[in-house]
């Protein structure tokens, strides 16, 4: 199929690149997730389970790389740009397969923009490791998100939910939504599962017509892949 | 290899096979359903707009193999240098510019690529008859382009395919249509076979059925008509997308 998604998304502070071998290595992502990584907040609100093994960071790859196999939707990892390492913690020794972006630092977590399609509309999330936290990381990659949404793909409406105990994400999803001119949808119980239970989600939309009246146009760059469609024949 | 030429060129026109030469955006821009000015363009059509991305996509993915399996080609019409706007697409007013594909200013950016249209040819082989058929963008009507993207659809039936009959056919109540198959349909000596009542079902049968109208052109015709030797099939010097419009005027 033609390429629709964009294989990376750069804005002021932050490089998301296509969650796939290609770009972020295994062993990188295994490392960011595994288990002994992982605070107990982060672990608390992680919409996944923390890595025992290098299996399991396996097929959560394969699971985002089929996702972009379906023309369904895309997830990023996202980097921060040069001088935005995570809180003091050494930067890890890239093995030269990641992105070749001398720009990027470390994995600080991961961007999904999801489509259903026949309702043209969009479903934005993000989670992102601690030391990231309280950046406004979240606010500028659910910008970039909407601007890819509406500006490329021409949906009509994006969709975002979060836990009801997630307070840091409810602080960071209203603060974007207000800057949209979206709204608070409601509380949907048992919408979510979070380690394998049933959680409430309260959900957000902004509309077009919102982002267009809001009169915000993001800084972002979508940088697609090359086209061997031709090539391939 | 496909038994279609994947590239034609007529005096004022070219053609691309349409899943190489145009990606999903610039097909769903030229048929989406939320686009009202194109409304009216529509109005003789049976297929619907593409309502996304994903769908365009999926469509052009279809064209290619059909045009690979020798069932349907698909091409898409370009105009080619000295045509008039032939050096960007005019923005309808009731359009929201977007910035995301450059067209803020009122003109989409093109370079050589005003994509115009597109023809398309389906083969009943066992029949020994292919089925013509057009659309043409509104901006670009009332310019004899149909016609002319006719003459290069019938020269690879007659010439490359070895087909016996070509047919062409328009719904009742469509002039357009009907004013510019009449033109060349008697350029080629063809006839006009008769109207067939509540022939094709339209909106999925919720509405009114169309009347259908057809035409044919025998191979018989067309060569006793001179054929068409205005037509090139493969040539050479169709550039490629990415060329400069000024390697066009050098080589040919």
């Amino acid at each position: 199929m033609s390429e629709l998604f964009p294989e990376a998304v750069v804005t002021e502070r932050l490089h998301l690149v296509r969650e796939t071998d290609e770009y972020v290595d295994l062993r990188e992502r295994y490392e960011s997730l595994a288990d002994d990584a992982l605070s107990d907040e982060e672990v608390q609100h992680a919409g996944f389970r923390p890595f025992e093994h290098l299996g399991d960071a396996r097929e959560y790859v394969d699971v985002r790389e089929a996702h972009w196999d379906d023309g369904n939707g895309v997830v990023y990892a996202i980097r921060p740009r040069d001088g935005e390492q995570g809180g003091g913690e050494a930067p890890r020794a890239s093995d030269g397969r990641a992105v070749d972006d001398e720009e990027s630092g470390d994995l600080a977590g991961e961007a999904e923009l999801s489509m259903d399609w026949g309702e043209r509309r969009g479903v934005i999330s993000c989670y992102l490791r601690e030391p990231y936290w309280g950046r406004g990381y979240s606010g500028e990659r659910a910008a970039a998100l909407l601007a890819l949404a509406f500006e490329r793909f021409d949906l009509d409406v994006v969709v975002t939910a979060h836990a009801v105990e997630n307070e840091n994400s409810r602080r960071a999803v209203e603060k974007y939504v207000e800057r949209f001119g979206g709204e608070r949808d409601g509380g949907i119980r048992n919408w979510g599962r979070l380690d394998g239970e049933p959680v409430d989600l309260v959900q957000y939309s902004i509309t077009r017509e919102d982002y267009d009246e809001s009169g915000e146009r993001p800084t972002v760059e979508f940088v697609d892949g090359r086209d061997d469609r031709r090539k391939s024949r | 290899m496909p038994v279609f030429p994947e590239t034609m060129r007529t005096p004022r026109l070219r053609y691309e096979r349409v899943d190489d030469a145009v990606d999903a955006f610039e097909r769903y821009e030229l048929t989406r359903a939320s686009r009202d000015a194109r409304e009216r363009e529509t109005a003789y059509v049976t297929t619907s707009p593409d309502p996304h991305p994903k769908a365009a996509s999926d469509e052009l993915d279809r064209f290619g193999s059909a045009f690979e399996d020798g069932e349907r080609a698909t091409w898409a019409i370009f105009l080619r240098p000295g045509e008039p706007d032939a050096d960007g697409d005019p923005v309808e007013p009731s359009e929201a510019p977007r910035a995301s594909d450059g067209r803020a200013d009122g003109v989409r950016k093109t370079g050589d690529r005003v994509h115009v249209g597109v023809a398309n040819l389906d083969c009943l082989w066992e029949n020994r008859r292919v089925h013509t058929g057009v659309t043409l963008y509104k901006p670009y009507w009332g310019r004899g382009y149909a016609s002319e993207r006719a003459t290069a659809l019938l020269t690879v039936a007659f010439e490359r395919l070895d087909i016996e009959v070509a047919s062409v056919a328009h719904f009742e109540g469509n002039e357009n249509s009907k004013r510019q198959i009449e033109k060349w349909v008697r350029r080629f000596g063809g006839t006009e076979d008769g109207f067939f009542r509540n022939w094709v079902p339209r909106d999925g049968g919720d509405s009114e059925p169309w009347g259908l109208r057809s035409y044919t052109i025998t191979a018989a015709d067309y060569r006793d008509a001179g054929g068409a030797p205005e037509v090139e099939l493969d040539p050479d010097c169709v550039p490629k997308p990415t060329d400069d419009p000024t390697e066009l005027e050098g080589s040919s």
